[in-house]
């Protein structure tokens, strides 16, 4: 099961326009936390930001709309998102909280609601947005891909960033500059290189571009909160849906992508475990 | 004739501390020696050379029950030995965070005294209150100093940050909403020591001490304050009995070359004209102020301006002047020194308000205890048994 | 170990040693108090017999306990027989309420040892032989946390300079970091251990050996191991707020960073209990 569980998988979209011009496909992290935070549902959220609109993540808590839907956007760069779930269950004093996250957090994040080491914090989590993610760039990465390789001057020239069919782009005034991903590769962080999941297997609901047409995306709904909050979301108007087998490349893609990750990462932790660097310890 | 009885270590306190008594022929104790056998971890000297900041975050944990005062205590002392004037929203977020934690340390009291005085058929239900109380305003002490046992957001210049709006309407709304179960709690603490005094048949004078009493604030605390009235003595020159004077693991602080009282009971009748001494009134005292304490923490809370800065910039290089902070903490008065000098940690002492310095905190007696400084205070047999 | 575990909590016959309120009078000073125990009341009982050890802690982990309030009166009513302590129940070995340290199914130990307090090392070596197993209770405990700063030279004992992680001394059976302990985890551990269920307990059993702990760990162990992320679980984790962050590495701030090692514990690359999350979440 290269996609891990899930309940029910659709592509969607945002209907909320103020979303879509901002967003980085279908703009479902935004509608679900817009429409979690008006309901109620969750009081504010945990997502990167890039509050100087130079790319560099940041991790920020948002409590209305507005926020949400200015951190909007991928961000290619790490965000340690999580260190801010302490602020956000502090002194903003959120006690129901939706998180952001690559696979990467979502594994942190599921492994301190299992292992909860640190007080009263991650039981008021009760939403993980988790997102698809290949790969992660060091921000030097994202400068090297935007100076030397596409020829911007620099890289907040640049009011979009994205990877998709088979690019890196840079939108620069407009106009999209794109570098083939073969370009992009030994440009990611080690850490990604044994990272075996793509989809976000333990979010409440995850979502990506991969599989769904431009400006869509495709979502797998897996636990019964996130389907409650997704359901929720469709039946109130604020996102639309199709059917997978519906749309092109659908699944098939995803699915592909995804054990292509399993299988090279987990060739490469077999490779460090017989060098004799350290792997992380499965229990 | 005299006798020689030991209560050691004694119990339900933090830390570890030994009792030894001299008993006369009729059972009467002429002579109490209380002294702690914690094993010095050497705060004063651990954070020497190290930034300023790090001081609070190690005094901090000196003791796991009164963390929050030692915090406060060593915050102040650096503001002062780094000459800063730390912001109005800060000291309000320190006095809420410190109200908030003495009603709970009182509450913490209440738990481990609840075998002595709370009868069996009520002692879930006093577990059950305490945990209550202990919920919420321990709450309050997580959402403004970051952690509840050991706060992170007490920094020196102020706190690491203020808290937003929506916290401040959480947090009064939800100390609101205690008051009714507070009192309740009062009440059923009170009533419980009053009629097991009655069925125990305490006399009304155990533990009254006639000390000088030591408070500087009635709920926080202050600056304010004579340090040259202050002296210390070794346990070697202190005790008449070697033995315990080498084993003692702490120095003895003196007020004008005397023991004093120090504490809830010390606070109520300096400040707010309580009436009593003696165990008992100690357990009163230390009931009724949870409700002081109480107003403080809404009263500081409602002052709050969420939009303004809770921490100064400042200048880490440090003045080289001694700096001090006194804090009323739930035992008693606890002073912090610090001297910084070139950026580094220059001398650094803590008094607490049990005995000085050692692993500090011997949180207050449950059993025999009056006053906190116990040596040489008249104790009766009966004590013991209490 | 598994079978002493098991043995352990699958319903002792043990006989239940009666917390005793009364003081009985008190035995004269400089006699060894070395009389025989006192009978204990015996009854048959299969709840765990736990013991808590103050060494050199600040009883915070003991706070910590407390703080599950909701569960706090049916722990220690209905749960667990508390049989030795000196804060919660008064026993206490060399002293007046209990000449001999009984016999228990778990003891926790909550600080570090002093080598040079001829009492705390006594203590100690007689936990390990009077009890089933031994709990590194608490980051002192386990990793020597801030205590690792000692170095003597202060009033009125000016040679204790020593403080060690407990498993310098005696072997260990699980360790639980934290400074303090999150109420939490010790609720999580308390049922995992009522329940016998070692899959969850294997972790802690496996840190048991653990004897050093520092800010530092996730740079040795995981960023120079390639392994990071960039996800930061272990900002979230730190107590102090010692942890941040710089393009996406964990920064630590050794001006606050009291070696308690739960930075590194909680990092998802440095162990993932996979078992445990899915069967959490189902997924
Ligand atoms: C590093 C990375 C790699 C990705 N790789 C793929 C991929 O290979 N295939 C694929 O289908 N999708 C990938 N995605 C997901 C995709 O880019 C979109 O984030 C996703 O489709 C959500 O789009 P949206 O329109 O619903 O979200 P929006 O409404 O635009 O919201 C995006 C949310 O993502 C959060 N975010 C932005 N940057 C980061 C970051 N660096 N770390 C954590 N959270 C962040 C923001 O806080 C925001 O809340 C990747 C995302 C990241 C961050
Ligand atoms: S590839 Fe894995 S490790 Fe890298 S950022 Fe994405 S989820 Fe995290
Ligand atoms: S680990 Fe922390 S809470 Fe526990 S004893 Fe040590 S200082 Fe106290
Ligand atoms: S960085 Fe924080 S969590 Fe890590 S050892 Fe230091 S204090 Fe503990
Ligand atoms: S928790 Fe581990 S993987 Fe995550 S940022 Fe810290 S060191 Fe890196």
């Amino acid at each position: 099961m290269p996609l891990g569980t899930y309940k029910e998988a659709v592509s969607a979209r945002s209907t909320d326009s103020k979303i879509l011009d901002v967003s980085q496909d279908g703009g479902i992290v935004s509608a679900l936390l817009c429409y979690a935070i008006d309901e109620g549902i969750i009081e504010g959220a945990v997502v990167a930001g890039t509050p100087d609109d130079d790319w560099r993540p940041i991790p920020t808590v948002v409590t209305s709309s507005d926020e949400v839907i200015a951190a909007a956007g991928t961000k290619y760069s790490m965000s340690p998102t999580l260190s801010a779930l302490k602020d956000a269950v502090r002194q903003n004093g959120l006690e129901k909280v939706g998180v952001v996250a690559t696979p990467c957090q979502v594994q942190g994040l599921r492994k301190a609601k299992a292992y909860p080491f640190t007080r009263f914090v991650t039981e008021k989590v009760n939403l993980i947005i988790g997102i698809y993610c290949m790969e992660n760039f060091p921000m030097a990465s994202l400068d090297t891909f935007a100076t030397s390789k596409l020829g911007f001057d620099s890289l907040t020239e640049a009011s979009k960033m994205d990877i998709g069919k088979g690019k890196f782009w840079l939108t620069k005034d407009g106009e999209d500059k794109g570098l083939a991903i073969k370009e992009t590769h030994g440009y990611e962080q080690a850490g990604c290189n044994v990272c075996q999941d793509y989809v976000a297997e333990w979010a409440d609901v995850s979502t990506g571009s991969v599989g769904s047409p431009d400006g869509w995306s495709t979502v797998l709904v897996r636990t019964d909160d996130g389907e409650s909050v997704f359901k929720a979301a469709v039946d109130a108007g604020l996102i639309e849906t199709k059917p997978m087998d519906d749309v092109k490349p659908g699944l098939p893609l995803l699915e592909k992508l995804a054990k292509g990750k399993k299988d090279k990462n987990t060739a490469e932790r077999e490779r460090r475990a017989k060098m004799g660097v350290r792997i992380p310890t499965i229990y | 004739m005299t006798d020689r009885v030991v209560i050691s270590p004694t119990t339900r306190q933090e830390g570890h501390a030994e009792l030894v008594m001299e008993v006369d022929d009729a059972g009467i104790v002429t002579k109490g020696m209380y002294f702690s056998i914690t094993p010095v971890r050497g705060l004063e000297k651990m954070v020497l050379d190290k930034a300023p900041e790090t001081a609070p975050v190690l005094c901090q944990r000196i003791c796991g029950v009164c963390p929050i005062p030692h915090t406060l205590a060593s915050a102040e002392a650096m503001d002062m030995a780094l000459g800063i004037e730390i912001p109005k929203a800060g000291k309000l977020l320190r006095k809420a965070t410190l109200a908030a934690h003495n009603i709970n340390s009182a509450a913490i009291h209440h738990f481990l005294v609840a075998t002595d005085f709370v009868p069996e058929d009520k002692f879930v239900t006093a577990v059950d209150s305490v945990s209550e109380i202990r919920k919420n305003v321990q709450y309050v002490v997580d959402m403004i100093a970051g952690e509840g046992i050991h706060p992170s957001d007490i920094r020196v210049g102020g706190m690491a940050r203020n808290i937003t709006p929506f916290t401040k309407d959480r947090l009064v709304e939800r100390m609101t909403a205690l008051r009714p179960k507070l009192e309740a709690h009062i009440e059923l603490i009170k009533n419980c020591v009053a009629e097991s005094a009655e069925k125990l048949g305490i006399p009304e004078d155990l533990g009254v001490v006639n000390q000088p009493l030591m408070a500087v604030d009635p709920l926080y605390g202050s600056n304010d304050f004579d340090m040259d009235k202050f002296s210390e003595v070794l346990p070697e020159t202190w005790y008449d009995d070697p033995e315990i004077g080498k084993r003692g693991c702490s120095v003895i602080p003196l007020w004008e070359g005397q023991n004093v009282e120090t504490g809830p009971r010390a606070r109520m009748e300096k400040y707010q004209g309580f009436k009593g001494k003696g165990v008992i009134a100690q357990h009163v005292a230390r009931a009724d102020e949870m409700l002081k304490n109480y107003d403080a923490c809404l009263e500081a809370l409602d002052a709050i301006d969420p939009a303004a800065s809770a921490r100064a910039d400042y200048d880490p290089r440090g003045t080289g002047e001694l700096g001090f902070g006194i804090i009323e903490g739930p035992r008693g008065t606890n002073a912090h020194m610090a001297k910084v000098v070139d950026g580094k940690t220059a001398f650094y002492s803590a008094i607490v308000p049990t005995i000085r310095a050692y692993d500090p905190c011997l949180s207050c007696a449950t059993h025999v205890m009056v006053v906190d400084d116990e040596d040489k205070s008249i104790l009766k047999n009966e004590m013991v048994r209490i | 170990m598994f079978d002493k575990l098991k043995k352990a909590f699958g319903g002792s016959e043990e006989p239940k040693p009666k917390v005793q309120k009364e003081v009985k009078a008190a035995a004269p000073a400089k006699e060894e108090p070395k009389a025989a125990a006192p009978a204990e009341t015996k009854a048959a009982s299969s709840k765990p017999r736990i013991g808590y050890i103050h060494l050199s802690g600040c009883t915070g982990d003991a706070m910590s306990l407390t703080e599950n309030y909701d569960i706090l009166s049916t722990v220690l009513t209905d749960m667990v027989d508390i049989v030795y302590g000196q804060t919660l129940v008064d026993k206490w070995i060399h002293g007046t309420y209990a000449e001999e340290m009984p016999e228990m199914d778990v003891c926790l130990i909550e600080g570090s040892v002093c080598l040079q307090d001829e009492h705390s090392v006594h203590e100690l070596l007689t936990a390990r032989e009077k009890s089933g197993l031994i709990v590194a209770f608490g980051s002192c405990a386990v990793t020597g946390c801030f205590t690792t700063y000692a170095r003597g030279g202060q009033q009125a004992q000016p040679k204790h300079e020593s403080y060690l992680p407990i498993s310098s001394l005696v072997k260990v059976d699980a360790a639980l970091p934290g400074c303090p302990v999150a109420p939490e985890m010790i609720a999580k551990t308390v049922v995992a251990v009522c329940e016998g269920d070692l899959d969850y307990l294997k972790p802690a059993m496996d840190l048991a050996a653990c004897n050093a702990g520092c800010g530092c760990d996730v740079l040795t162990n995981v960023v120079r191991q390639g392994l990071c992320s960039g996800c930061g679980t272990c900002g979230l984790a730190c107590p102090t707020r010692a942890m941040g962050y710089s393009e996406g590495r964990p920064s630590c701030d050794r001006d606050r960073c009291i070696k308690c090692g739960t930075c590194y514990v909680m990092c998802p690359r440095s162990w993932l209990p996979e078992g445990r999350i899915k069967k959490e979440t189902g997924l």
